[in-house]
């Protein structure tokens, strides 16, 4: 299947596809089985073996209580992009639905949902994030609340502008004069089209909100020590910037490297789909 | 087309001379400043910032050499004279002090007995710590004499009134919280809240005026950026920096890093409320995993002292003992005298339930974090799951939310005027101040109370010394390392060395080159 992508990807010039693909592979990989590859324990503090640079037993070195670098990073990887992955699938599970409902069924019910959302939306995100995971208390869970209440939104408002135009479709008005159930409707005919949209913005803002929960762990509010999420990882490593930059280069560059995976195949997928699309229109 | 290029080009040139004209007038400038040295002055960056500087509210009133208070603590921490001369205690309740002669405000008017005596009641007025610091009951001026009446027999008052905010000022001047008028070897320029002070100094200072024509000290809470504003030049004196910034300073030509033991100390305060930390088995074995010499070593790079007990070890009334030793295989046997046991995921657990502990710390002072982080790993190793959460503002957490916390990194000023008093009455006592682990040991109690009342400087040593032994028996606090205070300084900077008591940070003395 994979291959088969890979190989229509290829023939239409779709680059970014491709890259995103081979990082996403790269990355999982390592996020599944590089925990066993690496023989360290990334909580093992040993205050013997400060700030080493890479040697053969450490190969990224240590931080500043002597823990495995490589160690902490692919331990964090699984955490990161699992919490950020968590994070849109929630997003996207309160989302649909509340988008679906506002737009299939309109009226007040519509009007009541969208003053919420439009309600939220007015919020600059990072910033109610913070205010929400400020309330809560710093730790994971609550980040992982923080992010989802300001990320569901989203899809709502997309959702439901993507109804609207498909409601209008002769297919929709055939399903209904044929006496299907609403929920029959949205559900067989509306929302197959609607999936392709929300697969693409999800591959985006994966990275985005792994962009968000790094933010959070880097200014004290999300994992909290000794988790090695990435972002606590760098805020770890402010100190020593000068005497040891790599302790913040390399959760630095595990970052980048993640949020343009997502984004390469955000992108990817995007004219993916638009070409699958034009196509069928020919 | 070819117009507009042209006119462009034109522009550009213009551009480049005015800039280029610019930059040589700026650096003509400052070669004047420095070969003229008409205008010495001197920046300094310190790290907690001061939203006022009343006097008799903040610190920075006396450590800006804006205000003086009437007695000071030297350098080997001994009580000497400053704006009164001498002093005499009558009785048990009367204090007599006589006033230099010699000293005038910033407004040019003299300090007498009056002047004194209203800044003391200004002072009582608005600071209620102060007030219950110093227990005044009544004054009396008379010429450049003034009595203190305490409301009870108090020894202490002496070294108390070297509380900054017992500083004499000025008090009929307007706007005291941005420009107090007072004694000292600077008056203030301009004050902005939480960012800067500019001083300028006063000509007709008592004790001989100043070598530096104008001092701004500037306030940043980041250690990092302080360690890279002295490295920049842009500050010449940096207080407090973290001990991992200090190696480009050390090797730094122009820069030099001056390290002295502070009256301070590091601690795990335990939660004595909680029911696991009641039973002291448990909390003897949680100081036997306390590593004070990695903690010293590595951690603090050096630039700390291992700690017994809350005093530091320079001052008579300290504990003589040698600081516990790290000792994981003894705490395991003492957790296990106390009934707890391995389970089968290897964590000790009593009656079923597991040791688990909530271990507080801010990042105020960037070791702390680490200490915790290092001591979470300890007891990790020993089966007991440590949780560490960072909060922003310790104190109110500390206080408004005690059932959650177990232990804290805590870090507590213990001898501020050379005495050991103000800790045992603060920390120790049921309502004392800084007491929220709600310690509460009755013959340490009694000593404090029986310290309150006594008079005679070697029983007062004595009493001291058995209430930090019997601190040290019941482990109600594991003392791990006295900070030095570490300044980052500008090589140009002279006659200026950072002093323990950290009050006096900007002297007439201090020079530049």
């Amino acid at each position: 299947m994979k291959t088969a992508v890979i190989r229509t990807s290829l023939s239409l010039g779709n680059v970014n596809l491709v890259l995103g693909l081979l990082l996403a592979v790269f990355i999982t990989s390592v996020t599944l089985i590089g925990g066993s590859l690496v023989p360290h324990d990334p909580f093992q503090v040993d205050m013997g073996n400060r700030l080493q640079n890479s040697s053969s037993i450490h190969w990224l070195g240590t931080d500043q209580l002597g823990r495995d670098i490589l160690a902490r990073l692919v331990y964090g990887a699984k955490l990161t992009i699992g919490l950020g992955t968590v994070a849109i699938v929630v997003a996207i599970l309160i989302g649909v639905p509340v988008g679906l409902i506002s737009g299939y069924i309109g009226g007040k019910v519509d009007a009541i949902l969208m003053r919420i959302v439009d309600g939220i939306l007015s919020f600059p995100d990072f910033i109610l994030a913070i205010a929400i995971a400020g309330i809560l208390g710093p730790n994971l869970t609550n980040l992982l609340i923080a992010i989802v209440l300001v990320r569901w939104i989203v899809y709502a408002r997309v959702v439901r502008g993507l109804v609207l135009t498909e409601k209008q479709k002769e297919y929709v008005l055939v399903s209904q004069t044929a006496n299907s159930s609403s929920l029959k409707t949205i559900r067989m005919h509306i929302l197959p089209q609607v999936i392709p949209d929300i697969i693409v913005m999800a591959a985006i803002d994966v990275g985005k909100v792994i962009l968000l929960v790094s933010s959070f762990s880097y200014i004290g509010l999300g994992a909290q020590p000794p988790i090695p999420e990435w972002g606590a990882m760098l805020n770890d490593g402010r100190s020593y910037f000068q005497v040891k930059p790599l302790l913040m280069v390399y959760p630095g560059i595990a970052i980048m490297l993640t949020v343009l995976c997502f984004n390469l195949l955000g992108d990817g997928l995007k004219s993916h789909y638009d070409i699958r699309r034009g196509r069928g229109r020919i | 087309m070819k117009n507009k290029k042209t006119i462009a080009g034109l522009l550009l040139a213009l551009l480049l001379i005015i800039t280029a004209c610019n930059n040589e007038a700026g650096t003509e400038e400052e070669e004047k400043d420095q070969s003229t040295s008409e205008d010495k002055s001197l920046t300094m960056l310190y790290s907690f910032a001061s939203k006022t500087i009343d006097p008799h509210q903040d610190w920075m009133g006396v450590r800006a050499g804006i205000a003086e208070t009437l007695v000071k603590i030297e350098e080997n921490l001994e009580i000497q004279p400053w704006l009164a001369e001498s002093w005499e205690q009558k009785d048990e309740t009367t204090w007599v002090f006589t006033l230099r002669d010699d000293v005038t405000f910033h407004d040019g008017s003299t300090m007498d007995g009056e002047a004194v005596k209203a800044s003391f009641e200004r002072a009582i007025e608005v600071n209620e710590a102060l007030d219950s610091a110093l227990k005044i009951d009544k004054m009396e001026a008379d010429g450049q004499q003034i009595t203190f009446k305490t409301t009870e027999e108090y020894p202490a008052f002496l070294s108390e009134l070297v509380h900054t905010n017992a500083s004499i000022i000025k008090t009929d001047a307007e706007n005291i919280g941005e420009k107090p008028i007072a004694t000292g070897a600077f008056q203030v320029e301009s004050f902005s809240s939480e960012e800067a002070i500019k001083l300028k100094k006063y000509p007709r200072y008592w004790d001989g005026e100043a070598n530096l024509d104008h001092v701004t000290i500037k306030f940043n809470s980041d250690g990092n950026v302080r360690a890279l504003a002295l490295q920049s030049g842009e500050a010449d004196i940096a207080y407090h920096l973290p001990p991992e910034s200090l190696k480009p300073i050390e090797s730094h030509n122009d820069l030099r890093v001056e390290s002295v033991a502070s009256l301070r100390v590091h601690f795990f305060l335990y939660n004595s409320a909680k029911p696991e930390l009641q039973d002291v088995k448990v909390r003897q074995a949680l100081d036997l995993l306390v590593n004070r010499p990695v903690a010293v070593e590595e951690i603090m790079n050096g630039h700390a002292t291992a700690a017994s007990g809350p005093f530091n070890p320079d001052f008579k009334f300290a504990s003589e003992k040698e600081p516990a030793a790290y000792d994981p295989a003894k705490a395991e046997m003492l957790l296990r005298e106390a009934g707890y046991e391995k389970n089968a995921d290897g964590k000790l657990e009593k009656d079923g339930k597991q040791l688990e502990l909530t271990l507080a710390t801010y990042e105020g002072r960037p070791e702390l974090p680490m200490m915790a982080q290092y001591f979470q790993s300890e007891a990790a190793n020993l089966g007991i799951k440590v949780n560490v959460v960072t909060v922003e503002n310790i104190d109110s957490y500390l206080w408004e939310q005690q059932q959650e916390w177990d232990l804290v990194t805590y870090s507590n000023l213990t001898a501020p005027r050379g005495d050991g008093g103000y800790f045992l009455n603060v920390s120790y006592l049921p309502d004392g101040s800084l007491n929220p682990g709600q310690i509460n040991i009755p013959e340490v109690n009694n000593l404090t109370k029986q310290l309150n009342k006594e008079a005679d400087l070697e029983k007062r040593i004595d009493l001291q010394k058995r209430a930090v032994e019997i601190v040290q028996e019941e482990v109600s606090q594991s003392f791990i390392l006295h900070p030095h205070i570490i300044v980052g300084v500008n090589q140009r900077v002279k006659n200026w060395k950072p002093g323990s008591e950290e009050y006096y940070l900007i002297t007439n003395e201090m020079d530049v080159e």
